[in-house]
């Protein structure tokens, strides 16, 4: 899956299937629909926002204010 | 039910302290509340009596002596996802996991380095996340109690017990403690210790707390912060004096986030609007702000961070045993392992980001004000709406749930209020302040 190549929720969803059936098989897929819906909304949301050269380093698991 | 049972936990040590009533006469009392009542709520995963009242003994001699921490006497329920020395820990999922500690998880250590009674463990969802438990609401059995911290919240509600542990990585302290009526308390990253605590995802999961009164939630974290270089996690951070700063406070200057009142269910809203011009009249500051980004992009980068490391936490216990794993988590986990790299990535990049972004709003506010929750307890399909509280654990923000009033279904609604990063004392006195104009809730049950 290409982040960046998301054009729309339906296109997350549809790679997000494309993916949960090569590793988990059709029917269990199948069962997963609702938790790939959800979380395919999530990728869209952050498809919207690129992030350049210049912006945020990650911030793993320690808040910067705590250990910068 | 008896007096002792209402007792909150700066009560309960005092009366131990002076001896006006013993840590065993509180464990006795406690244990019969719990006979009572239990077969409502089932909140226990683990109930200690012998072993409590064994603590308990050796409590009251020591304030015979004169002797005792803190806590001495006070008894407490730990969330069965902490590990207590020669209990079980089954984490929700005894298909999966169900082992003895020879050890304490370090926040069980320092309440008993306190003095505080280990009263047993508390029901948890499974391994801390949404699939539902089989507690009930003290309020309503028809409703969920919330979770993860279920037994916790509802412990606490039913006066089980005056306090209990809980954990939180998206809303599972202040949801379950608004849904039930109590006080939830998540201080910022990194201020409480999580080591002995089963993970389910690292750069997520609060240690937080549950409670009948603000003073009871700074005597807790009294004991409970404090560096850990055991823990990758915990900071070297200064701890301050909590119990000072709900001694006598000031109102509060609170800044009332209109994209979540926005999103609450109409009954929620119009109580928050009521609240707050309540807050309003007896003196605090109030000002409407707006998230300096998107409500969903907040939601969504917590939730794909919280899939992948609950994914990678799961990793080998899934491989082995998944057709042992309750569905919900089941799903999180097999989605969670589709989600590339670049998106946990840019997720943890926005999360920076959002972070500096945010904290703007605390140069002319001490606290965010909000609903606790969009909605009411709901029925006990699920544990309920998570988005409210999970945007600050997102960030890491100290975040404190207040009961507010009841619904025409008498149900609790809950107010939140979030900090400033290390402003625990800041939040403290500002739900302080509030606690004072809004009063108490009665007992449920």
């Amino acid at each position: 899956m290409q982040l960046d190549a998301l054009d729309s929720p339906a296109a997350a969803r549809a790679a997000l299937t494309r993916a949960a059936v090569a590793v988990w098989g059709e029917a269990r897929a199948a069962a997963l629909q609702a938790q790939i819906e959800a979380t395919a909304q999530a990728l869209w949301e952050l498809a919207q926002v690129p992030l350049d050269l210049e912006g945020p380093e990650p911030d793993f698991i320690y808040p910067p204010e705590t250990h910068r | 039910m008896s007096a002792l049972a209402e007792l909150g936990v700066v009560e309960a040590a005092a009366a131990v302290q002076t001896r006006t009533a013993s840590s065993v006469d509180l464990v006795q009392a406690l244990l019969a509340r719990i006979a009572a009542t239990e077969p409502h709520v089932q909140a226990w995963e683990t109930l200690d009596a012998d072993g409590a009242l064994a603590q308990a003994r050796r409590c009251d001699d020591a304030a015979l002596r004169g002797h005792g921490g803190p806590l001495n006497g006070v008894p407490i329920g730990i969330k069965d996802i902490y590990h207590v020395a020669g209990l079980p820990t089954r984490a929700g999922c005894p298909a999966l996991y169900d082992r003895i500690p020879s050890e304490d998880a370090e926040p069980v250590h320092r309440l008993r380095l306190a003095g505080a009674v280990i009263l047993g463990k508390t029901v948890t969802t499974a391994f801390a996340t949404v699939d539902p438990p089989r507690t009930r609401n003290p309020w309503a059995p028809e409703r969920t109690p919330g979770g993860s911290s279920s037994g916790s919240a509802a412990a606490v509600a039913a006066r089980q017990v005056p306090a209990a542990l809980g954990t939180q990585t998206a809303g599972s302290v202040l949801r379950p403690a608004a849904y039930c009526g109590v006080i939830g308390v998540k201080p910022t990253f990194g201020r409480i210790s999580r080591r002995g605590i089963i993970p389910l995802a690292w750069s997520l999961d609060h240690v937080g707390f549950i409670v009948r009164s603000v003073a009871d939630a700074a005597a807790l974290l009294a004991v409970l912060a404090g560096h850990d270089p055991a823990d990758p996690g915990s900071r070297d951070r200064p701890v301050e004096n909590y119990l000072a700063a709900v001694a006598n406070p000031a109102p509060p200057r609170l800044a009332v986030v209109e994209d979540l009142l926005e999103r609450a269910e109409p009954a929620v809203r119009a109580h928050a609007e009521q609240t707050v011009m309540r807050l309003l009249r007896a003196g605090a500051a109030v000002q409407f702000v707006r998230l300096p980004a998107p409500f969903e992009r907040l939601v969504a980068v917590h939730q794909i961070i919280l899939q992948v490391e609950t994914a990678a936490v799961h990793a080998r216990l899934h491989a082995e045993r998944a057709a042992d794993y309750p569905p919900r988590l089941r799903a999180t986990v097999e989605v969670g392992k589709l989600i590339p790299g670049e998106a946990y990535l840019r997720a943890q990049r926005l999360r920076a980001r959002l972070r500096a972004e945010l904290r703007a709003l605390f140069e002319r506010a001490d606290c965010l004000a909000m609903p606790t929750a969009s909605n009411v307890a709901p029925d006990p399909s699920t544990t309920g709406d998570v988005r409210f509280q999970a945007i600050w654990s997102l960030l890491g923000l100290p975040a404190l749930s207040l009961p507010s009033g009841l619904s025409d279904e008498r149900l609790p609604f809950g107010l939140q209020l979030v900090a400033a990063p290390w402003a625990e004392c800041t939040l403290l006195a500002a739900a302080r302040w509030c606690e004072q104009q809004l009063g108490p809730l009665p007992a449920p049950l």
